[in-house]
């Protein structure tokens, strides 16, 4: 989880800290660029390849983190 | 002394391939226009030579290779010093790979260095902990991207692919108005041409510019020109300087 927050902070490159909890609206850096990243990042890292619906469907991190577990 | 001066007063910058050549020319400028400059290249010796004659360059000898010592560096100085105005990636290696017997090991190598190493260096500098918003980066290309010359197929085509890649990041990070443009130079004399004719003929290739060869100095002025507030409506370009190459 630790290691997945870490990645997280990469893919928003925000300087906020990103925590399961937190809302992904209220994230200005959750955007298009960071939407993709993601996708790349839980392929690259989790080995997981999640669907973009499902990653638009995700309010929190927590979500976020559901699709790669 | 040139008419034209640059003032980096107060900012720092990152220059990798900056032990010899371009990188070296464009590290000591920027050390001579107030800039702090994180010297990143391979060659011990030539890296303190540097740092004794100006102060200004921090030497950091890394192969860009090594993705978590080149992090690690770049982290420290920042830590130090403060973010990034910039980042110049100017290390690369060229070689000869001609159809009918080029090296596998030396295609890899030659795009590990300039295109791959690059792509990790521009995602380590980028980052908001590293870098401030309005900051420049200048990659190196070639001209010979364009122009093609026999037995140089990796070469080229990794120059034209660090082109396209710098277009891709100029707007992967436009809303921090962050910039990247890539300057491609023709025939200038360096230590990377310097072994050029053992194989080729130098007068030959002298005739493909109006000017001839170039110095290393004849380029770095306008890298120092893309890293400044003066180009801040300049990104996703590649610029030619190259003495009329071609024409």
């Amino acid at each position: 989880m630790e290691q997945f927050l870490e990645k997280m902070q990469d893919v928003l490159d925000c300087e906020q800290e990103v925590k399961m909890n937190t809302a992904l609206g209220s994230i200005e850096e959750w955007d298009s660029l960071a939407f993709v990243s993601f996708i790349a990042m839980a392929k690259a890292g989790f080995g997981k390849t999640v669907k973009p619906a499902d990653v638009r469907n995700a309010k929190t991190v927590e979500d976020l983190y559901n699709l790669v577990k | 002394m040139s008419k034209v001066q640059f003032d980096f007063t107060n900012e720092n910058f990152v220059v990798t391939g900056a032990s010899s050549g371009m990188g070296k020319q464009i590290a000591v400028e920027l050390a001579e226009a107030g800039a702090k400059v994180l010297a990143i290249a391979r060659r011990e010796n030539e890296l303190s030579a540097l740092h004794n004659q100006y102060p200004n360059i921090i030497p950091s000898m890394v192969d860009v290779c090594d993705y978590a010592t080149m992090e690690n560096v770049i982290n420290n100085f920042v830590k130090q010093y403060g973010k990034l105005n910039g980042g110049i990636y100017a290390a690369g290696i060229t070689g000869l790979t001609p159809l009918r017997s080029y090296d596998e090991k030396e295609v890899q190598q030659i795009i590990d260095i300039s295109f791959i190493a690059g792509a990790k260096f521009m995602q380590i500098t980028s980052k908001k902990k590293n870098s401030v918003d309005g900051a420049s980066f200048v990659w190196f290309s070639s001209e010979c991207a364009r122009g093609v010359a026999s037995g140089l197929f990796a070469y080229a085509g990794t120059k034209a692919a660090c082109e396209v890649a710098a277009r891709t990041f100029a707007k992967e990070l436009a809303s921090r108005k962050i910039r990247v443009n890539t300057v491609s130079p023709g025939w200038v004399k360096t230590n990377m041409t310097k072994n050029l004719g053992d194989t080729h003929n130098m007068e030959e290739i002298a005739k493909e510019s109006l000017f001839g060869f170039g110095e290393a100095q004849d380029v770095s002025g306008m890298v120092l020109f893309l890293l400044s507030d003066r180009a801040k409506w300049i990104t996703g370009t590649n610029i030619s300087v190259a003495g009329g190459f071609g024409i």
